[in-house]
């Protein structure tokens, strides 16, 4: 109606005022923002270049189309690529996590590995120490001398899993009776070492009935320093003389002659 | 002298040509695409794990579905390509929160592996 009258003049009036409204009317920034914020973080990290160089051209590329949408004041572009700039960025922190996941996964498995073969090991080495051996004495299974401290009676944790072996080998064959020989090194006076062994005898004799062991199925003796297995000029040769020896009886409960003379090996 | 047929082919290809020429938007191929990774992320794992994200996916290629038919191509085109943005970030995603999965798995289960092994060997007397 209006630009029937003065169609040039007012169509060139209309485009200014519609312009002037554009310029007046602020641009809603909050997604480019965001966008700003996402891409910044994700280029900071610095595995991106490495990981999602894909996703990191991608949303600087979007970034940089929406702030040039900001500066042609296109409310519906800067929308769509800040849009597209936040979902690139995410994507690309995404493939990253995954790939870190994944690396300290791998980590992980090479722990539990190991921590699976340090068990088996253990197992292996408190085997090896209670391999018990058949001698004229009859089995014959040795504590080792370093389950105990020089001068004391009192078993190292170590020596548990010889314990519960024994233990088991007792319930399964009850008839079966069991010698236990305390031995100490050289060191020290004689009275003192055969005390201390039948101490080290008597330590062991409690820690099998601690198990379950009656205590009637079970002889305690101390030999103080006689019958050494090894040097006692050297520390390891004594680590080796402070012993336990558990001698076992058939499973019919008799011993061989032997083990009673406590001599003859 | 040209025939009709000759003259609408030629009208055809002008107008072809001239669509091609003022970079109307064209849609179709942004279509596809966003489809295409909706079907591929369309996957258990990204169901699980990416869900929101899925669906924010497959609304927005509705979303542009419905502007193409409404000859909106514009914001077909936009919605399309907003889409294939979302589905590319949930299939993401759902792989990251996989593989973050199934590390905490490995470790609680390496961790319980280490407390018996631990409980296990140096019983005190």
């Amino acid at each position: 109606m209006i630009m029937r009258a003065a169609p040039v003049k007012l169509s060139l009036l209309g485009a200014a005022v519609l312009t002037a409204c554009a310029s007046q009317k602020p641009l809603d920034t909050q997604a480019l923002e965001q966008a700003r914020t996402e891409v910044h973080t994700f280029s900071a990290n610095p595995a991106a270049s490495e990981i999602a160089s894909h996703e990191l051209a991608a949303s600087r590329s979007s970034l940089s189309e929406a702030e040039e949408a900001l500066r042609d004041r296109k409310q519906e572009d800067l929308d769509y690529y800040a849009y597209l700039a936040v979902r690139q960025a995410k994507t690309g922190e995404a493939r990253i996590a995954e790939k870190q996941a994944k690396q300290r996964l791998a980590q992980v498995r090479g722990q539990r590995e190991q921590v699976v073969l340090d068990a088996r090991n253990a197992e292996l080495e408190a085997q090896s120490k209670l391999a018990a051996q058949l001698t004229e004495r009859g089995m014959v299974l040795t504590l080792s001398g370093v389950l105990f401290d020089t001068g004391k009676a009192t078993l190292k944790p170590g020596a548990a899993p010889a314990l519960n072996r024994v233990s088991t080998y007792m319930t399964q064959y009850p008839r079966t009776r069991l010698l236990v020989e305390g031995y100490t090194d050289n060191q020290g006076s004689r009275t003192a070492n055969q005390q201390l062994s039948e101490l080290r005898a008597q330590a062991v004799a409690d820690a099998l009935v601690m198990r379950g062991v009656p205590r009637n199925r079970i002889d305690t003796v101390g030999r103080g320093p006689s019958l050494p297995v090894a040097n006692n000029d050297t520390p390891e040769g004594r680590d080796e003389n402070r012993r336990v020896e558990m001698v076992f009886s058939d499973d019919l409960g008799r011993f061989a002659e032997a083990a009673v003379t406590g001599v003859n090996r | 002298m040209w025939g009709a047929g000759e003259w609408l082919r030629c009208m055809a290809c002008l107008s072809l040509a001239l669509a091609a020429c003022s970079g109307e938007p064209r849609p179709e191929e942004d279509l596809a695409h966003a489809k295409s990774l909706i079907k591929q992320s369309d996957t258990a794992n990204v169901q699980h794990y990416a869900a929101a994200e899925l669906s924010e996916a497959r609304d927005k290629l509705q979303q542009a579905e419905q502007a193409d038919a409404g000859e909106n191509k514009d914001l077909a085109r936009r919605s399309a390509n907003e889409a294939a943005a979302d589905a590319e970030l949930a299939e993401a995603l759902a792989r990251s929160r996989a593989a973050e999965h199934a590390l905490e798995d490995q470790k609680k289960s390496t961790e319980a592996l280490r407390q018996e092994a631990k409980q296990h060997v140096p019983e005190n007397l």
